[in-house]
C-alpha cells in the first residue's frame, strides 16, 4: 500500500503527518484550510484575555507607581515650601519618574524650576500642561509670571487674562481678584496706560463690597488719571464711613485734579479735622490760593472778577517772560519781545494791564482771561520741561483749560 | 426568502472548518490583531522593566553603596543563563533574527523565543544594564506575528512578510513613534520599499501605538523645551555634530564587532560569566554616574533641558558608549536603540554647548543640539537615515529642528558609511553566520532596465511587405528564430520560423509576409521597465518592441532573450549591449 504524502502548509515541504511540527521550518504543520470561525473566535478570546490581564497588571503597576510618586511629591512640596529649590526639583523629578502623566507633579516641578530661576525648563513643562488643559488657572498664572519675568509683557498679559478667566480648583473669587491686581501692577510697571485703564474699568465693574479692595482700586485709578471714577469710588466709601480719612484725602486729590478746588478744599479740611498733617495743610493753602486767583469762581462781584482777571494775565505774562529771559530784564537791558503772535499777545497784555481807561465788564474780564489763556498756551513751547513755579496759576490755568 | 435562506445557510456553515475570509482580508485583519497583541505584550514588558528597576536601581529604601553594582551583574548573569540554557532562540540581535525570519525561515519565529526575550531582557535591563528595550520589543512583535500567521495558516509568501509587520508593531509600541517604526522596518528589516506590505505595517504599528498609549499614556518619550535652531551660519555646528556622530558611530561599530568577535572565540564556560562582568562594570560606573544605568530616558530629557555641563555630557556619552559596547559584545540581552539615543543626545548636547561658546550669535538652544545628536548617531549606527529624521520629529513633536537634523543625519550617514561600510547589524549577523541583505547593499546594486539590454533601432523589424523567401533569409540571421513585423505604424506582430517555413513549403515564397498565416500579436514594453518584468513577457514572446513612453507608437528598439543574456554577461556574442543595430 502506497504511503500517503503530506505537505507543510508553510514551507510546502514533505512531512510525515498533518499536525506534527515541520522538521524544516518548525511550524506546526497542518493542511491549509484558512481561518475558520473557530480560529477567529479563539484568537479574539485570547486577545480579550490578554487585554484583561494587561489591564490588571497596569492597574497594579499604576497604583504602586502613584504610591511611590506621591511619597516623592510630598517630600518635594515640603522642600519647596522651605525654599530648598534644587532639592525640591530633584524630588519632583523622581516623582515624575514614577508618574509621568501626573499633572500635579509636573506643575510642582515647574513651580520649583521657576523659583530656582530656570525659566526655559519651567516653561517647557508649563507648555505641556497648558496643552493638556488650556484653561488651567495656575498654569496660565505661572506662564504669565514667566513671561513677565522675561519681559514679554503682551504674552504675560494674555496669560494673566486666561488665568483670571481660567479654572481654579477652589474657584476662589479672591484669587481672581488678586490676579487682576497682579496684572494691573504689571501694566503699571510697564506704563501700559491704555491697557491699564481698560483693566481698571473692568475691575470696577466686578468690584466686591470690600473696603480695602475698593480703596486699592480708587488709588490705582488716581494714579492712572481716572479722576472722575476715583472720586466716585471714594465718595461711595465716604458714604459708608464719612470719617474715612484716607478716602477724604483721596477724594480731595481726585477733585483737585478735576479742577473742583472748592470740593477738594472741603475734603482736605474734613481730613484735617480728623487728624492734622502738614501735607494736607499745604493742599488746603494751595486750594485757597487758587480759589482766590480764579476769575471764573461763582459768587464774586464783577469788579473782583475783573481784578482777578488782570492778576491772572499779569502772572501768566510774568511766568512766560521768566522762561523767555531767566536772567532778568535789569541785567541785559530791554528784552526783545518774543517773535510772531506771542509778541503781539505780550504787547496786548501790557496794554491791557496799563490801560487806565479799562473798566470792569464781562467783556474785559473775558478778554483778559482769554489773553491769559493764549499766552499760557505758549508756555510748553517757550519753557520746555521747566514748569513755572507759580502753582496757583497752574491750578487756575488747568481749570480754564478744562 | 432566497436571501434569508442563503444567509441561514452561511450561518450554518460557519461552524464547519471552511475559510471565512480570503487571504488579503485575513492579512489585513491579522495586521490589526498583531498590532494589538504586540502592543499589549510591549506594555507588559515595559511595566515589568520598571517594576524591577524600582527594586534594584531605585529602591524605596536607601541601600548600601556596594549593592548597586551587584544588581546589573546578577541581572546580566541570570539573563544570559536563561538565554543560554533555557531559551537559545532568544539569543542575539532581534533585528537580525527578524530579518532571518523574512529571508531564511519563511517568517518562522519561535514563540518560545518571544517569552525568553521578554524574561531575559527584563532581567538585564531592569537591573540597570545599559541596554535598551526597543530591539527586544521588535522581536516580540515579530514573534507574535509569526505565531498568529501560523495560526491563521497564511501562505508562504504572506508568512515571509508577517514578521516585519510584527516588528513594526513592537518597535512602534516601545518608542511611541508609529512613523519611525514603519520606516525602520522598511529600511532595516525589509530592506526595500514594498508597497504590498506597507499598508499592513502601518496598520500594525498604529494599532500597537494606540494600545500602548491606552495603557501607558500618550505623552512623548521626552519632554522637549522650546527649541531655537539659530541662524544659517549655525548650521555648520549641526554639520559638525553630524560628522562627529558619524565618526563615533563607525568607531563604535568597529570596536563592538571586534570585541564581540573575540568573545565568540572564547570558551563557552568563560562566556557565561562575561555578562556578569559587564554588569559589574556598569554598576561600578553607575555609582559615579547613575545616568548611564538602564535605558537612560530621563538623562536624555535632562540633556534636552540643559541640565548637564558640556564636559559631563561628553563624559557620559563616552562612558555609555564603552559600557554598551562591552555589554552587547559580552552577550548581555538587550537592544542598542536606547543607548544610541543616549550617546547621541549627550554628544550633541556637549558639542552644542561648545558651539554656543564659539558662535554665540548664531547658535541654537541646547535642546536642538541634543535632538540633532540623537538623529546623527542613530543614522550612523543603524544606517537608517529616513528613520532617524522621523524619529527625532516624533520624539520632539516639533518641525523646528527638522532642517538641522536632516543636515546632520545625512553627514553622519555618509561619514559612517565611508569609515565602516557595513552596519552593526550586518556585521554581527555575519559573525553569527547570517548573510542578510541590507538596505545599504540594495541601494548599491542598481536594478537593470530594458534600456540597459535592448537593441536600439529597427534592425530586427521586418516590413510587412517583404516576401516569405526574404523573411526566411532574415530568420536565418536571427538568433531568436523570430521576426518582429510592423504591419503599419504602431502595430506589430511577431512570427516564428516554423510558420514561415510552412508557407514556403506550401509554395507561397513570393507572398508578402502580411498575407501569411502565423502572425501573432505582441505586447510592447518601455525602456524604463525593469528587466525581470520584461523577462516574464519574453517567456511568451521571443521579441518585444520597445517604444517611447511619450509616443507609444514610436519604436526605439527591440528586446530578445539574447539581449538580456548579454546584459547579464551570460553570452558574449552578438551586438554589444544597448548598442546600435
Amino acid at each position: 500500500m502506497a504511503r500517503e504524502r503530506f505537505q507543510c502548509s508553510i514551507c510546502s515541504r514533505e512531512i510525515a503527518h498533518p499536525g506534527v511540527e515541520c522538521p524544516y521550518c518548525r511550524a506546526q504543520a497542518a493542511i491549509a484550510e484558512g481561518a475558520t470561525p473557530r480560529i477567529l473566535i479563539a484568537v479574539f478570546a485570547a486577545m480579550a484575555a490578554v487585554f484583561a490581564l494587561t489591564s490588571l497588571y497596569t492597574q497594579s503597576f499604576k497604583s504602586l507607581r502613584s504610591g511611590r510618586g506621591e511619597a516623592h511629591y510630598v517630600r518635594a512640596s515640603a522642600l519647596l515650601a522651605q525654599g530648598l529649590y534644587e532639592q525640591a526639583i530633584r524630588e519632583f523629578r523622581d516623582a515624575l519618574g514614577f508618574a509621568r502623566e501626573e499633572p500635579e507633579y509636573r506643575l510642582g516641578l515647574a513651580q520649583a524650576l521657576f523659583r530656582a530661576g530656570r525659566y526655559s525648563e519651567a516653561e517647557a513643562y508649563l507648555g505641556q500642561l497648558r496643552g493638556a488643559d488650556p484653561t488651567s488657572g495656575i498654569v496660565n498664572l505661572l506662564l504669565a509670571r514667566l513671561a513677565a519675568a522675561d519681559g514679554r509683557v503682551d504674552e504675560a498679559v494674555s496669560h494673566f487674562r486666561t488665568a483670571i478667566r481660567g479654572q481654579w480648583e477652589d474657584g476662589d473669587a479672591q484669587r481672581r481678584l488678586a490676579l487682576r491686581f497682579e496684572l494691573v501692577q504689571l501694566l503699571l510697571d510697564h506704563d501700559r496706560r491704555q491697557q491699564l485703564t481698560a483693566e481698571l474699568l473692568d475691575l470696577e465693574e466686578t468690584l466686591p463690597d470690600h473696603r480695602p479692595t475698593r480703596h486699592r482700586v480708587a488709588s490705582l485709578m488716581l494714579r492712572v488719571g481716572l479722576f472722575g471714577r476715583a472720586s466716585g469710588l471714594y465718595r461711595s466709601l465716604l458714604y459708608d464711613d464719612p470719617a474715612d480719612r484716607v478716602a477724604l484725602l483721596g477724594r480731595g486729590d481726585a477733585e483737585f485734579e478735576l479742577g473742583n478746588y472748592l470740593t477738594a478744599r472741603t475734603q482736605y479740611n474734613r481730613a484735617q479735622a480728623l487728624r492734622r498733617d502738614g501735607r494736607t495743610q499745604q493742599r488746603v493753602d494751595l486750594c485757597n490760593q487758587i480759589l482766590l486767583l480764579d476769575p471764573t469762581r461763582r459768587g464774586i462781584t464783577l469788579a473782583e472778577r475783573f481784578r482777578r482777571s488782570k492778576v491772572l494775565l499779569e502772572r501768566a505774562r510774568s511766568a512766560l517772560l521768566a522762561c523767555h529771559n531767566p536772567a532778568g530784564d535789569a541785567l541785559v537791558g530791554p528784552v526783545p519781545p518774543p517773535p510772531g503772535t506771542l509778541g503781539e499777545e505780550i504787547e496786548a497784555a501790557e496794554r491791557a494791564l496799563t490801560d487806565p481807561r479799562a473798566r470792569a465788564s464781562v467783556e474785559s474780564v473775558e478778554a483778559n482771561t482769554g489773553l491769559a489763556e493764549r499766552i499760557w498756551s505758549h508756555v510748553p513751547q517757550i519753557c520746555g520741561d521747566e514748569v513755572p513755579s507759580d502753582t496757583p496759576l497752574l491750578g487756575v490755568m488747568a481749570k480754564l483749560a478744562r | 426568502m432566497r436571501t434569508i435562506a442563503s444567509a441561514l445557510a452561511h450561518l450554518s456553515s460557519m461552524g464547519r472548518a471552511g475559510p471565512v475570509l480570503d487571504e488579503p482580508q485575513r492579512f489585513l485583519l491579522l495586521s490589526i490583531v498583531i498590532g494589538i497583541f504586540s502592543g499589549l505584550v510591549v506594555v507588559c514588558f515595559h511595566i515589568s522593566l520598571e517594576l524591577l528597576n524600582w527594586v534594584t536601581v531605585h529602591p524605596p529604601v536607601h541601600s548600601s553603596w556596594y549593592v548597586l553594582p551587584l544588581w546589573p551583574a546578577a541581572g546580566g548573569l541570570a539573563a544570559y543563563a536563561l538565554v543560554h540554557f533555557v531559551v537559545p532562540t532568544a539569543r542575539g540581535s532581534s533585528v537580525n533574527y527578524t530579518k532571518a525570519a523574512v529571508y531564511a525561515s519563511d517568517g518562522y519565529i519561535s514563540f518560545r523565543g518571544v517569552l525568553g526575550k521578554f524574561a531575559s531582557c527584563t532581567l538585564s535591563i531592569g537591573t540597570g544594564n545599559p541596554m535598551g528595550p526597543e530591539d527586544p520589543s521588535l522581536q516580540m512583535g515579530a514573534g507574535i506575528a509569526s505565531l498568529l500567521g501560523r495560526i491563521f495558516h497564511l501562505t508562504r509568501n504572506h508568512m515571509r512578510l508577517i514578521a516585519p509587520i510584527g516588528a513594526a508593531a513592537g518597535i512602534g509600541a516601545a518608542f511611541n513613534t508609529p512613523i519611525a517604526a514603519v520606516l525602520f522596518v522598511m529600511e532595516e528589516v525589509v530592506s526595500a520599499w514594498n508597497a504590498g506590505v506597507l499598508g499592513s505595517i502601518v496598520l500594525a504599528s498604529v494599532s500597537a501605538v494606540v494600545v500602548s498609549r491606552w495603557f501607558l499614556g500618550d505623552s512623548p518619550l521626552y519632554t522637549v523645551p522650546e527649541i531655537e535652531t539659530g541662524t544659517y551660519a549655525g548650521l555648520l555646528a549641526y554639520a559638525a555634530i553630524g560628522a562627529s556622530g558619524g565618526t563615533l558611530s563607525a568607531v563604535f561599530t568597529k570596536r563592538t564587532v571586534q570585541l564581540r568577535g573575540k568573545v565568540l572565540n572564547l570558551r563557552e564556560r568563560t562566556r557565561v560569566l562575561l555578562p556578569a562582568l559587564a554588569g559589574l562594570l556598569a554598576g561600578l560606573a553607575g555609582l559615579f554616574a547613575p545616568e548611564i544605568l538602564g535605558a537612560g530616558y530621563q538623562s536624555v530629557e535632562g540633556a534636552l533641558h540643559d541640565r548637564f555641563p558640556w564636559g559631563s555630557m561628553l563624559a557620559l556619552a563616552a562612558l555609555k558608549l564603552a559600557l554598551t559596547a562591552v555589554c552587547f559584545s559580552f552577550g548581555t540581552p538587550g537592544g542598542l536603540f536606547a543607548p544610541t539615543l543616549f550617546v547621541g543626545a549627550m554628544l550633541g548636547g556637549g558639542l552644542g554647548v561648545i558651539a554656543q561658546t564659539l558662535m554665540p550669535g548664531s547658535s541654537g538652544s541646547v535642546g536642538a543640539y541634543v535632538l540633532v545628536g540623537i538623529g546623527a548617531f542613530f543614522a550612523g549606527v543603524f544606517r537608517a537615515p529616513m528613520t532617524s529624521v522621523f524619529m527625532v520629529f516624533e520624539l520632539s513633536a516639533s518641525y523646528t529642528v527638522i532642517l538641522p537634523v536632516m543636515i546632520a543625519n545625512t553627514v553622519a550617514f555618509f561619514v559612517a558609511r565611508r569609515l565602516e561600510p557595513r552596519s552593526v547589524f550586518e556585521l554581527t549577523g555575519l559573525q553569527d553566520g547570517l548573510d542578510l541583505p541590507s538596505a545599504d547593499t540594495r541601494r548599491e546594486t542598481p536594478a537593470m532596465h530594458v534600456e540597459d539590454a535592448m537593441q536600439r533601432g529597427r534592425g530586427r523589424v521586418a516590413a510587412s511587405g517583404i516576401t516569405v523567401e526574404q523573411a526566411l533569409g532574415r530568420l536565418a540571421e536571427s538568433e531568436e528564430r523570430a521576426l518582429l513585423v510592423e504591419l503599419r505604424y504602431g502595430t506589430w506582430r511577431w512570427i516564428g520560423e516554423r510558420p514561415v517555413r510552412r508557407a514556403a513549403w506550401m509554395g507561397e515564397g513570393e507572398t508578402p509576409l502580411r498575407d501569411t498565416q502565423g502572425l501573432l500579436p505582441v505586447v510592447r514594453t518601455y525602456p524604463d521597465v525593469p528587466l525581470d518584468q520584461a523577462m516574464r513577457q519574453l517567456a511568451i514572446y521571443p521579441v518585444l518592441p520597445v517604444t517611447s513612453r511619450v509616443n507609444p507608437n514610436a519604436l526605439v528598439g527591440t528586446l530578445t532573450l539574447g539581449d538580456v543574456h548579454r546584459a547579464y554577461g551570460i553570452l558574449t556574442t552578438g551586438p554589444s549591449v544597448g548598442g546600435q543595430a
